[in-house]
């Protein structure tokens, strides 16, 4: 992911190269997004979004070492606040189909990948009585596989406080695969 | 590990198999490269508008004689700020001294001083204007009645009935007034 000569010629002004680091980084941010948020426009737009903030501020990061935590973390930000505006009006109508999805998939043990309308289905049908921070943190640890310190180090929170929420969030998710599958 | 550990462990493989394709990453790059050349054309205004307002700044002359104003005009302000300080700091010394002067009677005018003591020092400082020659008939009279009835006041003095008595009628005469 992260190309530290093109970040570094970003940093010092030169944005000849800001496409490359666009293209490269972009898919990283998209996979963030679109687990998080389950809806491909809206992970598209928070792409875009980042890809500016990325353009006004890489001058300011300290180094091209602190651009992995950066980026992540102004993603999820990003997500964060889309998912808070969206938590306000959710009701919870199981679908049979997108479960039969997953049965299907654990019953037949298919090698196939998941379209990205089953993995968003999937994930919101799992992750939707998670509260926004369990989400986060169950997206970076489980599903992006970062350790606990590097979510730390994006969300802001605390180790103790990710490893608390993950336990939750793990916990909430597997009682809906009990519960329904 | 139990079924349901193992369903879920499945089921995170299965998602973690499954990255989210993006589609449109061409059209996205594009879309962020638009935004960022139209917020650069944004941030530039252009080069005639900015030479018509600060383009003065390169005459060299312009520049000198502003550099020379700026100077004269900090100096003068240094100076001015100086002078007011001086000035405030001598009233305030004025202030202390006037009114030390009363309060310990230091002053060559001993008569305000004198009044201000006989007072019993319920003056307050500068609430009471009385001109000096109010102040000077003031005690001319006290010092008249003074030595008017210096014999008197040397008898009742010397005889200890009279004093007693004058002093009794005087008690007496204070009481009547607090009376009233």
């Amino acid at each position: 992911m992260i190309d530290y000569e093109i970040i570094e010629e970003c940093r010092r002004g030169n944005f000849r190269n800001f496409r490359e680091l666009v293209r490269k980084t972009s898919p990283f941010a998209f996979s963030v997004a679109f687990r998080m948020l389950g809806d491909e426009a809206l992970a598209e737009d928070v792409v875009q979004e980042t890809m500016v903030t990325l353009w006004q501020k890489i001058i300011k990061i300290r180094s091209a070492e602190g651009f992995r935590k950066w980026f992540y973390k102004t993603v999820v930000n990003k997500c964060y606040d889309e998912l808070r505006k969206r938590q306000k009006a959710r009701e919870y109508n199981p679908d049979e189909s997108e479960w039969a999805i997953i049965s299907n998939h654990l019953s037949h043990e298919l090698s196939t990948e998941l379209e990205n309308r089953e993995t968003a289905a999937i994930i919101d049908l799992l992750t939707r009585s998670l509260s926004p921070k369990q989400k986060t943190v169950f997206v970076l640890c489980d599903l992006e596989e970062m350790t606990p310190d590097e979510a730390s180090a994006i969300t802001g929170m605390s180790k103790t406080n990710v490893k608390a929420n993950l336990h939750y969030a793990r916990k909430k998710i597997s009682e809906m695969i009990i519960k329904y599958i | 590990m139990n079924s349901d550990e193992i369903k879920y462990t499945r089921i995170l493989n299965i998602l973690r198999k499954s990255k989210p394709v993006f589609h449109s990453a061409d059209d996205i790059e594009d879309k962020v490269m638009k935004r960022i050349m139209r917020k650069e054309e944004k941030q530039e205004p252009s080069p005639g508008i900015l030479n018509f307002l600060f383009g003065w700044v390169y005459i060299g002359w312009v520049r000198r004689g502003l550099v020379a104003a700026s100077i004269i005009l900090v100096i003068a302000f240094v100076y001015q700020q100086t002078v007011i300080l001086k000035r405030i700091n001598n009233l305030n010394r004025q202030a202390v001294f006037i009114e030390s002067q009363i309060i310990t009677g230091s002053s060559d005018n001993s008569d305000a001083a004198f009044l201000y003591r006989l007072a019993g020092r319920k003056l307050p400082a500068g609430k009471i204007n009385i001109s000096e020659k109010q102040v000077k008939r003031l005690m001319k009279s006290y010092n008249e009645l003074e030595a008017k009835y210096k014999d008197l006041i040397k008898l009742i003095e010397e005889d200890p009935h009279l004093r007693k008595y004058v002093e009794e009628k005087l008690d007496e005469s204070s009481k009547k007034k607090f009376n009233m």
